[in-house]
């Protein structure tokens, strides 16, 4: 696939603080690329740095395959959405959209003619001479984006341009850029810190955490092929289970299986919609219990210490009670919790039963998704 | 109204009354003003004015032609002085704007300096200042002087409407093409005009109003409408005095008329 824009090695600092570390990125034309991080993570200094408004310390910037890092922004051929949106209060809709028309010596005619249909796109055809105060949240953010596409320029730059808006309005936006992204054939990079927007919006995602990339991907692949503790959790919640790899078994109070790991200590994450509770207690869990009943039988009368062992593990192996339930429309999220204090929780379809007590059970869909460990660095 | 009768509506009642008074506090002076102007004789204890004539107008614009000449000269000046003050006051706003930039607080203290300090302090040390740099040229250190006491206020105006997203819009606007003049024409001035405007019509009243340092820096050689007021206010001439009041009046309102009109103009072109 062509690659548009990309980045190598880029390095930022403002005020003696370093904000971009080593960044290297490619943009692949006609794709969506979403920028995800939290806040203060560098996502909109690099979206910046690439415009060429904040000077870089380091690195080379290539656009079709030219370096364009020492190019004023108005060269580099991107257009720009700011968070802010920055309309002109002074000028109209039309006089907005029509602003780097103006600029680039287009006949008048032809420019009107241009806004006519830069407003048809965005569906607001007839606000020409529009005061801009005048416009709705929503409004704003299309003429926005019309003003951006009547620079005529292949590269479009999203910064966050949906956080002021409520909801639902930010959904429907959403897909207003997506059919106007197939329609127009655009490559846009898409700054966000919503994982949901990134994950419904973006072909890829690229996630930043303290001015570095930590992984870019689909975004199924963030989902459950993190690289990371932190990138699973960043992208959606889920479960962490101690336990142990030991002969290619990784083993914990409830699960194991076969793996191909390293011995040692792992947290083992996985997502809500891969858990379940059941009454049936589990073959692991039967198994453990009996061996844990036996060391009972066999270790009365020795030390407190290794009968305080043999307790913890009985504990472990308890069922889980239901302690609280989360609405959230089509699903609830079921919490559970054994008398050892481990909290699970899990995803239920409406309609479906809710177990008051149980064990919990994995399923995965075959080839689809991924079992994830994590040593003690997270990693 | 009874205030009792409408007592939810006690917090109305003092507004209006307060709104009424504001009223008249500045409707009340400019009447005076122009009855004063008209007032031949009004000696106490009469209630109203005896005898009313056009001898003080007629005095101003048609007998005493220096006169004339100097009031126009004033607001020429004065109009000079405004335009000197706001570009001097644009260039250190958008400094003072910028990041980065040292000295921010030492340009702040220099440029508030000449309303901290009486103004006869501040003349006298602006007229050694100029004998020492070898300015004699009165008009130019009156001139020069008339600027530094007003670009603290021209200043505070700009600074105020720089740090209103002003640079965001720049930034946008440089990225889609508009740099240098262009950029200014098209995006810095129109955003700023809601505060040159006031800060334009300040130096301008500043200016005009200027008593002492136009008196002790241009030695008598400058005359400014002020110093051709202040004699007959302390003679008692009182109509001749509100004449000279109302044409200053008259011409701040023509001042603020005309760039109302040169905005409007502005906005015509442009749409």
């Amino acid at each position: 696939m062509e690659i548009c824009l990309s980045c190598e090695n880029l390095e930022l600092e403002l005020e003696k603080k370093k904000i971009l570390k080593d960044i290297s990125l490619e943009v692949r034309s006609g794709e969506i690329l979403a920028l995800l991080g939290e806040s203060g993570c560098g996502k909109s200094s690099l979206l910046k740095a690439m415009l060429g408004l904040y000077p870089l310390a380091k690195g080379k910037i290539f656009f079709q395959g030219k370096e364009i890092q020492n190019l004023p922004s108005h060269k580099r051929g991107i257009s720009v959405v700011f968070q802010d949106l920055r309309l002109f209060p002074h000028l109209n809709v039309g006089e907005n959209v029509g602003f780097s028309l103006e600029l680039q010596k287009v006949p008048k005619a032809e420019r009107k003619q241009r806004v006519e249909e830069l407003l048809k796109l965005v569906q607001l055809e007839s606000y020409s001479e529009r005061r801009i105060d005048s416009l709705s949240g929503g409004q704003m953010q299309r003429v926005a984006i019309a003003r951006a596409l009547a620079m005529n320029e292949k590269l479009l730059f999203l910064d966050e341009p949906f956080s002021a808006l409520d909801p639902n309005l930010r959904r429907e936006m959403g897909d207003f850029l997506l059919e106007l992204q197939r329609k127009e054939n655009l490559t846009v990079v898409l700054v966000t810190h919503d994982q949901e927007e990134a994950l419904r919006l973006a072909h890829r995602i690229a996630l930043m955490k303290g001015g570095e990339i930590l992984q870019v991907d689909e975004g199924e692949k963030l989902y459950y092929a993190p690289v990371s503790e932190y990138v699973a959790r960043f992208m959606g919640k889920g479960n962490s289970i101690l336990g142990r790899v030991e002969k290619g078994v990784f083993s914990c109070p409830y699960f194991s299986f076969p793996v191909e790991k390293e011995e040692g200590n792992y947290s083992f994450f996985f997502r809500e919609r891969q858990l379940s509770f059941t009454e049936e207690i589990g073959e692991r869990q039967i198994a453990e219990r009996q061996i844990a009943e036996r060391k009972n039988t066999e270790k009365q009368g020795e030390s407190l210490h290794e009968v305080e062992e043999v307790s913890v593990a009985t504990e472990a192996l308890s069922p889980f009670k239901l302690i609280e339930k989360e609405y959230l429309g089509e699903f609830f999220r079921a919490f559970y919790k054994n008398s050892a204090g481990q909290v699970l929780s899990c995803l239920i379809e409406r309609g479906e039963e809710l177990p008051e007590k149980g064990f919990p059970k994995l399923s995965f869909k075959e080839g689809e998704e991924k079992i994830l460990f994590f040593n003690k660095e997270g990693k | 109204m009874n205030p009792i009768k409408y007592k939810g509506r006690a917090g109305g009642i003092f507004y209006l009354l307060f709104r009424n008074l504001f009223f008249l506090s500045l409707v009340l002076p400019l009447f005076f003003l122009l009855l004063f102007s008209f007032t031949e004789r009004y000696a106490w204890p009469e209630l109203f004015p005896t005898s009313f004539s056009l001898r003080s107008f007629k005095s101003i614009l048609f007998q005493r032609k220096a006169l004339f000449q100097d009031t126009l000269f004033s607001m020429v000046f004065s109009l000079l002085v405004s335009l000197c003050t706001v570009l001097v006051a644009f260039c250190t706003a958008k400094y003072q704007n910028e990041e980065g930039l040292k000295g921010k607080g030492l340009v702040a203290f220099l440029v508030n300096f000449p309303i901290m300090i009486p103004a006869t302090v501040f003349a006298m040390g602006a007229q050694i200042l100029f004998l020492k740099i070898k300015i004699f040229n009165p008009f130019l250190t009156v001139f020069l002087a008339h600027v530094l006491y007003a670009l603290p206020y021209a200043v505070s105006f700009l600074q105020e409407g720089m740090s209103r997203k002003m640079k965001l819009y720049e930034e946008q606007a440089k990225v889609m093409g508009a740099v240098g003049g262009r950029l200014f024409w098209k995006v810095s001035l129109p955003l700023l005009y809601p505060y040159i405007f006031p800060a334009f019509m300040m130096s301008y009243i500043l200016s005009m109003s200027q008593y002492i340092l136009t008196l002790i820096l241009g030695g008598g050689k400058v005359k400014s409408l002020s110093l051709i007021m202040v004699p007959y206010i302390q003679s008692g001439e009182r109509n001749l005095a509100s004449a000279y009041g109302l044409i200053f009046l008259s011409s701040s309102f023509l001042l603020f008329f005309l760039l109302d009109f040169l905005e409007k103009g502005i906005q015509r072109e442009r749409g």
